[in-house]
Formats: C-alpha cells, structure tokens, sequence
C-alpha cells in the first residue's frame, strides 16, 4: 500500500469502525436474548468511535473522486457526533418505554442513524449529502415508532408519522432548491457550486435555490416557521428517543447550514435579512409557549425551537466570527440537552412522560442528578459559568460586531422571558416538597449513568469556562471550509 | 462525454420541434403528478404516479439520458409503483373490498391515465420517428457512463443507499411485528380497524 493510501485508510477509520459496529449490531439483532450484547456493542462501538474521531482529527484527505472530504471541520463535528452517540446510548440504557424484544433493534437504528451523521459532517458532494441525510433521519422515524403503546392511544404513531411527513415535505423542498443549484452552477460539488454561486448569489434564482435548500435544514434544527412538529414530536417519542432527536439533528442542521452559507459571503443582505426574521420568530414563539408548559419534554420542546433562533443570530452575521460562534453554541447545546434528557430519563420510573412537578424533591433523591439538572438547565438560560452564557454571549458579540444592534436586543430580551420558564424546572427541583403520593425514595444511579452525568456537568462548565481554547479550535476548523479571503 | 453526431445534427437543424416535444411531455408530468397530490383514493393516485414517472423516463430519454430513461420505467414505473398497487390490491380482501376493487377498474377511471399515456406514447413515436426532435442537449450519457458515475464519485453514496435500505428492511419488520400483536392482544373491533390501517402503512413504508 502507498503511503497516500495508508493516508485515506487511516482518515475513513472514525467511518470504518461505525460500520463494523452497525454490521455487529445488525447481528446481533438475528440472535436471541439479545439486549445486554446489543448495548455493549453499542456502548463499544461509541467509545470506540471517539477514540478513533480523536486519533485522526488531524487527518486531511479527499476520498472517493472528491465526494468526501476528511479535514479539521468534518473531524471536529465527526467527535461531536461520537460523544453525542455515546450520550444517547448511556442514557438509553435502560429503554423502560421499548417493548424488550425490539430493544436491540433500537440500538441498530440508532447506529445507523449516527452514521448518516458522521457522514454528513464529511460529504462535500449534495449527491452524498442527500442520501446521509436520509440515512441519519429514516431510522428516527422509527425509533419515534417504537415507543410503547398507551392504552387506546398511539401518540406515538402519530408523532411517527408527523416527524416523517414533515420530514419528507422538507427534504422535497431541499432537492427542488438543489436543482435551482444544480442548474445554475452546473456541478454536485459543494466547493466547487459555493464558488461558482458567489458571483451569481444576488440573483432571484440564486436566493430563492439557497432558501429552499436551507428549508430543510431549519426543519431539522426546529426554526419558527418549520417548528411544528417539534412539542409534539418531543412529546410523543419515548424520552431516550427524544433525547436524541433533540441532540444530534441539531448539530447536524447547524453543520449543514453552515456548508451552505459560505456561498453567501460576503455581503447577502436578502439571506442575512431572512435569517435575522426567522431567528426573532424562533426566540419568540418558542420562548412564549414554554412558559404555559407543564410537561418538562413539551417544554424542552419549545425551548428548542427557540434556542434555534439563537443558533440563527451567528449566521445572520454571515461572517467567520458568527459561523464559530453558531457552531460553538450548539456543540454546547448538544451537552446540555444532554444533562438534561438523563435527569428525565432517570427520574421517570416507567419511561413515561415527566410533568415538572414530578421533579420535586430531586435534591433528596438522588444530588448527582439534581446537580445535572441544574447545570443542563442553567446553561439553557444562559447563565455563567456555563457554556450556555459563553455561547450566546459570542453570538451576541458576533451580530453586534456586523451592526444588528436591534436584533441583539430582542435577543436578550428573550432571554430574560426564557428565564422565568428555566428557573421554574429548578424551583420544582431544589425548593418544593413532594406532595404526598408522590415518590420520594431515592434514585439510583447505575455506574455509566454516573460517569455520564459527571462528564455532561464537566463538558458544560470546561467549554464555559475555557472558552477560547474550544472557539480557537472550531475557528481552526471553519477555516478549512472557509479559505481565508 | 462522447457526442452521438446525429443527435447534434438534428438539434442544431430543428430547436423548435425538441422544444415543442419537451414542453408537452414536462406538461404531462406536472398534471399527472398534481393527479396524483389531490387524488383521495390510493390506487388511482398510484396509476397517475405511474404516468408521471413515465413522463419523466420519456424527459430523461429526451435530455439524451436512454438508459437513465430506461432504468425509471423499468424500476420506478416497471416494478416498484406496480407492486405498490398489487400491495394495496391484495391486501384488501373481503367482499366489500370486492365490490371496491371492481369500482377501481371502472373506464372512468383508467381513461384519464389512459389518455395521458397516450400522449406520451405519440410524443415517443415522434421523438424517434422524426428527425429533429431528437436529445435537447447534445451531451449523450449512455450505460457506460453512468456506471462509471455510480462507481467513480458517487460509491460512497451507493454504498450508504445500501445501509438506508437495511435500516428500513429492519423497521419494517419492526413495524409489521408490531401490529400483529396489537391486533392478537385488542378486541375485534379494533382487530378490523387495525387491518384497515395495514395496507396504508405498507405504502408508506
């Protein structure tokens, strides 16, 4: 072997090794009693992953004729996609609400869906790009599926079917706006069309091609006017599965945004005004239908939908300052969402849905998780020394600097209103008594449950309170995607 | 790409009669497909879908894609739309679906499908009969080079089609698992609507 096929060999081993573990789990699917192997290999499989994402983060290579490419962003995002991977199966670990003969499927489709994510975040080719796409959101539409039925009810079909429907009308969108692409660019290859879409970026075809594509990408990260099926979706789906549809999609959706908007540098006033409205709307409308929330998932719902405004406020900026930022926050989002599905999953005997009332008294209960909530949720509102402050603060920065002033202002101004909803989860938490039929026995934590938690409370106060070395390093990463002008 | 000479002959001879040509099969395609969207009934939408991918092989063949052409109308048109419908035929039994089923064949029914197909297989006559109304574009990708596509730039992608189609294999038989106790465990009455809700869920999967 050549020494620069040595080189892409080592460069698809974070790919490679996903595959093996999908091919594994695949088998173990056929055999019987097969729960605990399909986790351990899950569990196996994601740390292995990390690892190998971790090994060739310096890796640089163009794989199959230019359709992937291995450089500092895709592995910095390929890591993300890894610890995220690893988060959902601790916290899946018990899958209360799956019915036991199916769970090793989940863990299947969950690694399938993980690989159309680390996929993703290497596809430089929209061929390549759509068909990862498909792969990571198909088997959550499953997983969504396979939620244990309520007696006289199939809410969780229904959030099935919603999140597939949504999902298809979004990728349709997407294909019809790569088309207008395709057609005015003449080629798949996404260096190649941003460059060639520079010059021609201020025609109707061009925007109008651009929006419909990022369509689908807002779907998935739940902005304002493609949010539909996100309280709904988060409340239909067991709580492992919406821990995971709430985590990954969303760096993904951030990740692809970001691909694209390179094209729209540097100055693309119709795209930056669009985004900025789309991103008052999210913060709006999410942030004031949180606060009637009395279901903790239904809340965390709405709280997306506005944290995807937040996420927005960086690429209005259209700038690198803004891109890292955006990429920063949801990377911290990712933990946070994190922290807090483990709480739910935790705290919820029978995998059935959590009020926020049923919180009370959590500090007693079980500290190690009380102290998780309150990191997951404080980083949510935004409050220092986590990463949530760090994160919307260079955000803020980022759009303040490109003269958004007024946006700024709303911006924090929901903040404010998103407060009052964040505060009333650690309220219910730390300062109410358990009414009295309530459970009150303590929890307990298995090991890999305890290190998860430890580490998510890690993460979220380490980016937070180093930030400069995490920015530094994704600023390193854009670049490879964003060749300095 | 290899240039068929004729085809580039012909275009730059006749451009009006390529356009003419294209614009009544892309016209075809977009009703049939509008049939298709505000249909309530499944099998009839299913037939107008046919018509449309028919139209869009006829496209492919025009923009000088034969084979892409003859790849839609043997997988999408050929198999995969007809063992959609013999799907949703077969899984309705039962005398009332009898009497359904025979609504279904109904002229009135096929003769819009019909007429439309029609069309397309006039335009098809043409395209090939006339000199002229050949290949839009002179670019002509045949077998050979979509292979090498497919396998150059794009394996990666074939590959993850691959992996897409075993995860939906798996769900799948996830979902149909399912419902077979659902229906073993509930009352008969639910037992009916469950077998309703089968074939729907079948086309969707």
């Amino acid at each position: 072997m050549s020494d620069a096929q040595t080189n892409s060999f080592i460069a698809f081993l974070p790919e490679g090794i996903l595959l093996l573990g999908i091919l594994a789990l695949f088998g173990v699917t056929l055999g019987t009693n097969r729960v605990g192997a399909a986790r351990h290999v899950s569990v196996a499989t994601a740390i292995a992953l990390a690892l190998a994402c971790a090994a060739t983060f310096k890796a640089e290579a163009v794989l199959f004729d230019g359709a992937y490419r291995v450089d500092a962003f895709s592995q910095w995002l390929k890591l993300v996609f890894a610890l995220g991977y690893l988060g959902c199966v601790v916290i899946g670990n018990h899958l209360k609400d799956i019915r036991a003969d199916i769970r090793p499927e989940y863990f299947f489709l969950l690694a399938t869906s993980v690989m159309g994510f680390v996929l993703l975040a290497g596809s430089v080719d929209l061929i390549t790009l759509v068909v990862a796409l498909e792969l990571s959101s198909f088997p959550l539409f499953l997983l969504i599926a396979m939620r244990r039925e309520a007696k006289g009810r199939r809410s969780q079909m229904e959030s099935a079917i919603k999140y597939m429907m949504f999902g298809i009308a979004a990728s349709g969108i997407m294909l019809f706006g790569m088309g207008y692409l395709y057609g005015l660019t003449g080629t798949t290859s996404l260096p190649l069309l941003v460059e060639r879409l520079q010059p021609v970026m201020h025609t109707p075809l061009a925007i109008t091609g651009v929006i419909l594509t990022m369509a689908a990408f807002f779907y998935k990260l739940a902005v304002f006017p493609f949010h539909f099926w996100t309280p709904d979706v988060y409340q239909g789906a067991s709580n492992e599965t919406t821990a995971i549809i709430a985590s990954l999609p969303k760096v993904a959706a951030v990740l692809l945004l970001l691909r694209f908007a390179g094209a729209a540098t540097p100055e693309a006033q119709t795209l930056a005004v669009m985004l900025a409205i789309l991103a008052i709307g999210s913060m709006f409308f999410g942030n004031l239908l949180a606060l009637a929330q009395t279901d903790f998932k239904r809340l965390l719902g709405f709280s997306a939908i506005a944290h995807a405004g937040y996420t927005l406020l960086g690429l209005v900026a259209l700038e690198e300052a803004g891109f890292t930022a955006s990429l920063y926050y949801v990377t911290g989002y990712l933990f946070m969402i994190l922290a807090c599905f483990t709480v739910i999953t935790r705290v919820s005997r029978d995998g059935a849905n959590l009020p926020i009332s049923a919180l009370a008294g959590l500090h007693k209960r079980s500290p190690l998780l009380a102290a998780t909530l309150l990191a997951g949720v404080f980083s949510l509102a935004g409050m220092p020394p986590f990463v949530g402050f760090m994160g919307k603060f260079s955000l803020l920065t980022a759009a303040l600097q490109q003269g958004f002033l007024w946006l700024v202002l709303l911006a924090v101004l929901n903040t404010v209103i998103a407060v009052y909803y964040y505060l009333r989860v650690v309220h219910a938490a730390f300062f109410t008594e358990p009414s009295g039929d309530a459970d009150t026995s303590p929890i307990h934590l298995d090991p890999a449950a305890r290190v998860l938690c430890l580490l998510l409370i890690a993460v979220i106060i380490g980016l937070g309170t180093v930030p400069g070395l995490f920015l530094d390093t994704i600023a390193d990463s854009l670049s490879s995607i964003f060749p300095p002008s | 790409m290899k240039i068929r000479p004729s085809i580039r002959k012909a275009c730059s001879e006749n451009p009006a009669t390529v356009e003419t040509a294209f614009y009544i099969v892309a016209v075809v395609a977009v009703l049939t497909t509008l049939r298709v969207v505000t249909h309530t009934n499944a099998v009839h939408a299913l037939i107008y879908f046919i018509v449309s991918l028919l139209a869009v092989a006829l496209l492919f063949y025009q923009l000088g894609a034969p084979f892409v052409a003859a790849l839609e109308v043997i997988v999408y048109a050929g198999a995969i739309m007809v063992l959609f419908l013999f799907v949703i035929m077969m899984l309705n039994l039962g005398r009332e679906q009898q009497e359904e089923e025979r609504s279904w064949t109904r002229p009135s029914v096929w003769a819009g499908p019909g007429f439309v197909s029609a069309v397309l297989l006039a335009v098809l006559a043409w395209v090939i009969s006339a000199e002229g109304t050949g290949p839009a574009e002179t670019a002509y990708v045949g077998p050979e080079e979509v292979g090498l596509a497919l396998f150059g730039p794009y394996l990666i992608g074939v590959q993850l089609a691959a992996l897409l189609l075993l995860a939906g294999l798996v769900g799948a038989s996830h979902l149909r698992r399912h419902e077979r106790r659902t229906v073993l465990r509930d009352d008969p009455v639910s037992e009916e609507s469950q077998s309703r809700a089968g074939p729907e869920k079948g086309g969707g999967v």
